[in-house]
């Protein structure tokens, strides 16, 4: 069992377009959060290339792909994955953090991205005194804090319930359709996948067919870059 | 991420964990306590021992024994000796050591055996020492706790020790056994001498009886107590003036006299050829025998005009084939000695900051446990390993550094308290010390250097960790 490889992806080549919206379905185990966290900078592939922009994701190193996890990437979880002991606006402020912003730029820009998503009366909140939805809205205004290309967003309505469901979506789809944000969404539930410019559908780590719109281009995954926001 | 945003995660993370803080927190100021206990003890007593040598002006101080190998006489007894190869110690010896550079002023010492030290208004007696040196020669300058210093002329005056005034019941209130009479016992034919005078003489048939009546009986010397010693390095010895001694060390006595016993004789002969009425007189004279003369000093002690010249000084003793102690000797190998001291104790001490360590590392692990998803959100967020490594060091560098804080805060505030109690007792007993807890600025920064240090390191293993946590299995970890 030990010596057993498993391949959570196996020969997946993919190629996303910037401002693209991008839903990837598929059992669990299909290798769809795999995908999403190469794409993210957070997991790198044993073999193959990450190109974005022409630049190889494996070829980083741990400062250079922080960096662009940082600046380029905004992650949603279904967990929210929220800091208990911070604030909303703390929470929204760490990928400034690590950025290097300073404290008064820090606020300045989180309570900026939290009146966006329609928090801006909660912002002294802790995670624990704020809904499900909104909670997921303080994640969503994390994952946009340093302005960043891409949005990947792991089943982010999965923890709330179907209106609240609806209003995120709303809210992703906004950033796509009016601020050209390249969304790529895991998700289980076809309403969603259905509102994507195109699904890829995974199986053992494979993309099991290709959609009607797909241009595949060998061993890649791309996207272009773009000023967004 | 800025340098200040370090701190403010660090110490919020700290606040996060109040009870676990507090408590590694506290395992290290016990550490750091006990370090700093152990080291201010070691310093302490150094202290007390640099502050008693300097307030008799010891270190400047030379004892010079006849004897070059007599070994581990203090600085009040050259270290007697009965080795032939031993120099004589007399005014020649005087005369030879005052020839000597950067030597300012010397005087000699004998010790004068008596039996007993009594005190009018007490029963109790006590076995002294009793040390006779030069007052006017201005080598031995006694801190006293009451009185006067003895002076050239003083006769039948002494200056009381510590051991003696506490002996008679006056050790908290030396000033008042001022001008009180000391007895000095001295046995049969000990006690009389150039200053008790002659022994009676003995009678034209004295039997057995005379001589031991004379021989058992002890007789007191008075003396009126004019000055107590300071509490220090001598507390056994009790001073008396050279002058005094030199008179007391003189031993009268009666000796069968052959020439008068001839001169006797050849009266009695005349007597019986004719004149009737010889009177009957003893064929003895007084004989006197002067200790100093017969076995020279004790020890000749000499002040030299500068302490940096007391190894030139000693060095130019020993060559001329003396033994000489210096209270600069005593210093340097006591000096070794308390580093020595101080190093076990430091250890003895850092076993239980040892111990803290530990716990810190404890501490950081458990918290890389329960923040695994937390760090990896902060990955996810951009933070590099590099961040996430100095947070969990920086973290535990914090409770090292406030741990030592603390144990400095409540360490100062228990030296101020043990400071002032033992300056009251050291006044009480007349002793001449004063803040004998030591709390010196490299003792406060070494403690804060050493808990920064055993902070930080126990942070490394577990920021290591936690930095190489996989960013994906972090944000998966339940």
């Amino acid at each position: 069992m030990g010596d057993e490889i498993i391949r959570a992806l196996d020969s997946v080549d993919v190629r996303i377009a910037a401002g693209e919206f991008v839903a990837i379905v598929g059992p669990s185990g299909s290798g769809k959060s795999t995908l999403a966290n190469i794409v993210g900078g957070l997991d790198r592939p044993d073999s193959g290339e990450v190109l974005i922009e022409g630049r190889d994701l494996a070829s980083l190193n741990d400062r250079e792909l922080s960096a662009y996890r940082n600046r380029r990437v905004g992650f949603v979880f279904q967990a929210f994955n929220l800091h208990p002991g911070y604030t909303a606006l703390e929470n929204v402020g760490l990928p400034l953090l690590f950025a290097g912003v300073g404290a008064r730029a820090r606020k300045r820009r989180a309570e900026e991205v939290l009146r966006a998503v329609d928090l801006g009366d909660r912002m002294g909140h802790r995670p624990g005194q704020l809904s499900g939805g909104q909670r997921q809205r303080v994640s969503i205004a994390r994952a946009l804090a340093n302005d960043p290309e891409i949005l990947i967003a792991d089943e982010p309505t999965g923890n709330v319930d179907s209106r609240k469901s609806a209003e995120i979506m709303h809210l992703l789809r906004d950033l796509n359709q009016q601020q050209g944000l390249t969304l790529i969404v895991i998700t289980h539930d076809a309403a969603i996948a259905s509102q994507a410019d195109r699904v890829l559908a995974m199986r053992d780590g494979q993309i099991e067919e290709p959609e009607e719109t797909g241009e595949f281009v060998a061993d890649v995954v791309r996207t272009q870059r773009k000023r967004v926001g | 991420m800025r340098f200040p945003d370090y701190f403010a995660v660090a110490l919020k993370n700290l606040w996060r964990r109040k009870l676990r803080s507090s408590l590694t927190i506290s395992a290290v100021v016990i550490g750091a306590m006990s370090v700093i206990v152990m080291l201010s003890l070691v310093l302490g007593a150094k202290r007390v021992f640099v502050q008693q040598l300097n307030s008799m002006n010891a270190l400047s101080l030379v004892t010079v024994s006849g004897d070059p190998n007599a070994e581990g006489g203090d600085l009040f007894s050259g270290g007697q000796s009965a080795d032939e190869s031993a120099k004589r110690m007399d005014e020649a010896a005087l005369k030879d050591l005052a020839g000597i550079d950067h030597v300012k002023a010397l005087t000699p010492t004998v010790s004068v055996w008596v039996r007993s030290l009594g005190m009018a208004g007490s029963d109790k007696k006590m076995w002294p020492n009793l040390l006779a040196y030069e007052p006017g020669a201005g080598v031995l300058s006694l801190p006293l706790a009451a009185g006067r210093a003895l002076r050239p002329g003083d006769m039948n005056k002494v200056v009381l020790g510590n051991r003696a005034i506490r002996a008679f019941g006056y050790g908290d209130r030396p000033e008042s056994a001022i001008g009180k009479r000391v007895m000095l016992y001295a046995d049969g034919w000990a006690y009389y001498n150039d200053w008790t005078g002659n022994p009676p003489e003995p009678l034209p048939n004295a039997g057995d009886e005379y001589w031991d009546t004379i021989g058992k009986i002890q007789r007191p010397i008075m003396a009126e107590v004019v000055g107590v010693a300071a509490s220090g390095m001598s507390d056994g010895n009790n001073f008396i003036s050279m002058g005094w001694a030199r008179k007391l060390m003189v031993q009268r006595s009666w000796k069968f006299d052959d020439a008068k016993a001839k001169l006797i004789e050849a009266e009695r002969r005349q007597a019986k050829q004719g004149t009737p009425n010889v009177p009957d007189v003893q064929p003895m004279r007084i004989e006197r025998t002067d200790g100093i003369a017969e076995k020279g000093y004790a020890s000749i002690m000499l002040k030299v005009d500068d302490t940096a010249n007391v190894k030139s000084v000693v060095a130019a003793i020993e060559r001329k084939g003396y033994g000489a102690t210096s209270a600069q000797e005593m210093l340097d190998q006591l000096s070794k000695l308390f580093l020595i001291l101080g190093l076990i104790a430091g250890a003895i001490g850092g076993i239980s900051l040892l111990v803290a360590c530990i716990g810190i590392v404890n501490t950081m692990v458990m918290a890389m446990y329960e923040r695994t998803r937390e760090i990896g959100v902060m990955r996810a967020c951009g933070a590099t390993r590099a961040v996430v490594r100095r947070l969990f060091t920086l973290e535990a560098g914090l409770i090292g550094v406030f741990g030592g804080m603390i144990a400095l805060g409540v360490a100062f505030l228990m030296a101020q308290g043990g400071n002032a109690l033992v300056n009251r007792f050291a006044t009480a007993q007349s002793v001449p010390i004063s803040d004998v807890i030591a709390f010196p600025a490299w003792l406060v920064a070494g403690v804060l250097g050493l808990t920064a240090f055993v902070g930080t390191s126990a942070g490394v293993f577990p920021a290591r960790r936690a930095a190489r946590l996989n960013p994906v299995e972090a944000l998966r970890y339940e």
